[in-house]
């Protein structure tokens, strides 16, 4: 089923709808929550709970050209809040090393709360996003909006880790850079 | 802000990033392409010779499902033909991710007896022998189907059935599980997965009476049914069920009774493991 018809049938407040959604990206969400929480069985839990906030969320959201991305944001920020659980028992070194890595980008790190409101951050963001090349991007993303391993971005891309590696440090001073140039603060 | 709060704030890249990153496809060089040219020609070239080529089997990395082809979920499976054998769609037919370079030939279509996806291209997944699972390109989807018996209804056989979907090389864990597949009750590893799997090897087709069936729901309905979930090292899994008590393995849509002696390491398996009370409501 197409993906405005799914979303007709959320407005419509029809509870097929999360049948199909779970039929058409129940797989693909949870991998994506999958390699976020890294377990089985909470990335299931995750995918329950993208079902249910989909249904309370759509309407007033209509996202029919953009269901799956819809999705998965709604994944990834359902995994990272049960890592965030996590993390009051000392187990999400993945997320912690992700947030170390980002901290590379932040012109001057502080505690404050971030000076930009979200629709300042988001054209921030998606401002550097497009100056990267198609495939920079994607090796970016997949680091820093899927979370995934080096080790699984070598395997997808074809390159190696170390490659990665370098490549990913080195979009982090860019966009370190570009927000410094901007004059965006954080 | 802090590392953290930007790493959650990354949720604000533009709907068309991420859909793309999820499709992320190998990066090249320049010089890669013309490696790549030289390659194809090379390719046609021995394949105008008549030279038949190895392809390694890639790894299927994207497909990741949680429900088993050994299922009955409620409904009517989605299934298909092929080649003799009755397929079931992964996932009562959820679609997967295949990259081109997980695909190999195309094996046919789907003919009348799909009763989804019918008219849908069959297509050899690198890594898996096709009498263990294919993908289904439809309407520019990409679904898995596994095979679960013979489509004339006769049975499958185990020995083979478990080679062909090459268990003993590609099983990284077995858990035993509780009948839905709710809770892992013992994980088997490295040699005693390995030991369980010859044991299901030696399984033979078990022609059931009505009463035998009978017990066998009631070994289901009494908790002594236990759901092996095998996870497999290209990260996907598959399943089937055991009752120890009664030698029953359930592999696909088939039943197979285990030989005496066989039945017996079988069930010293499975000692010690939780016994269900009561079926547990869905």
């Amino acid at each position: 089923m197409e993906d405005a018809q799914i979303v007709e049938l959320y407005l419509k407040r029809e509870e097929s709808a999360v049948d199909h959604t779970a039929q058409k990206y129940g797989a693909r969400l949870r991998l994506l929550a999958g390699g976020i929480v890294r377990d089985v069985h909470t990335a299931q839990e995750c995918e329950n709970d993208v079902y249910l906030e989909a249904w309370r969320s759509i309407p007033p959201h209509a996202p029919r050209d953009y269901l799956y991305a819809f999705l998965a944001r709604i994944t990834r920020h359902i995994a990272l809040n049960r890592c965030r659980e996590r993390a009051r028992l000392k187990r999400s070194a993945h997320v912690a090393q992700l947030s170390r890595e980002m901290e590379e980008c932040i012109p001057a790190p502080d505690d404050a709360a971030c000076r930009l409101d979200a629709q300042e951050l988001a054209r921030a963001l998606n401002d550097f996003l497009a100056t990267l090349s198609k495939e920079k991007r994607n090796l970016f993303l997949r680091r820093y909006w899927y979370l995934d391993s080096i080790t699984e971005i070598a395997a997808h891309s074809g390159l190696s880790q170390g490659n990665v590696r370098v490549t990913l440090h080195r979009i982090r001073a860019a966009m370190r850079e570009y927000l410094i140039k901007e004059g965006y603060e954080l | 802000m802090r590392g953290k709060e930007l790493l959650e704030k990354m949720e604000y890249a533009a709907p068309e990033y991420i859909e793309t990153a999820e499709r992320m496809t190998r990066v090249r060089g320049k010089a890669y392409r013309w490696i790549a040219a030289v390659a194809c020609i090379a390719l046609v070239a021995l394949g105008l010779a008549g030279l038949r080529l190895y392809t390694a089997p890639s790894v299927v990395q994207p497909v990741r499902q949680s429900a088993f082809a050994a299922d009955a979920p409620a409904g009517m499976r989605k299934t298909f033909n092929y080649n003799g054998w009755r397929y079931v769609f992964l996932e009562n037919g959820s679609t997967y991710l295949l990259e081109p370079e997980q695909l190999g030939e195309q094996l046919g279509s789907l003919d009348s007896t799909a009763n989804f996806a019918a008219g849908g291209t069959l297509i050899r997944v690198n890594g898996y022998d096709p009498l263990f699972r294919v993908a289904v390109e439809w309407e520019g989807d990409y679904y898995l189907g596994e095979r679960v018996g013979a489509a004339d209804g006769s049975e499958m056989d185990a020995a083979e059935y478990i080679s062909a979907a090459g268990f003993e090389q590609n099983v990284e864990k077995i858990e035993i599980c509780d009948h839905f597949g709710r809770e892992a009750q013992d994980t088997l590893t490295g040699r005693r997965a390995k030991q369980l799997l010859a044991l299901l090897t030696e399984a033979q087709p078990a022609n059931l009476t009505n009463q035998e069936y009978e017990r066998i729901a009631r070994a289901q309905s009494e908790g002594r049914s236990y759901r092996l979930r095998l996870l497999l090292n290209d990260t996907t899994q598959t399943g089937m069920y055991v009752i120890p008590s009664m030698s029953i393995v359930m592999i696909g849509d088939n039943r197979y009774v285990l030989p005496e002696e066989t039945a017996q390491e079988l069930e010293a398996m499975f000692e010690g493991l939780t016994v269900q009370t009561q079926l547990p409501q869905r």
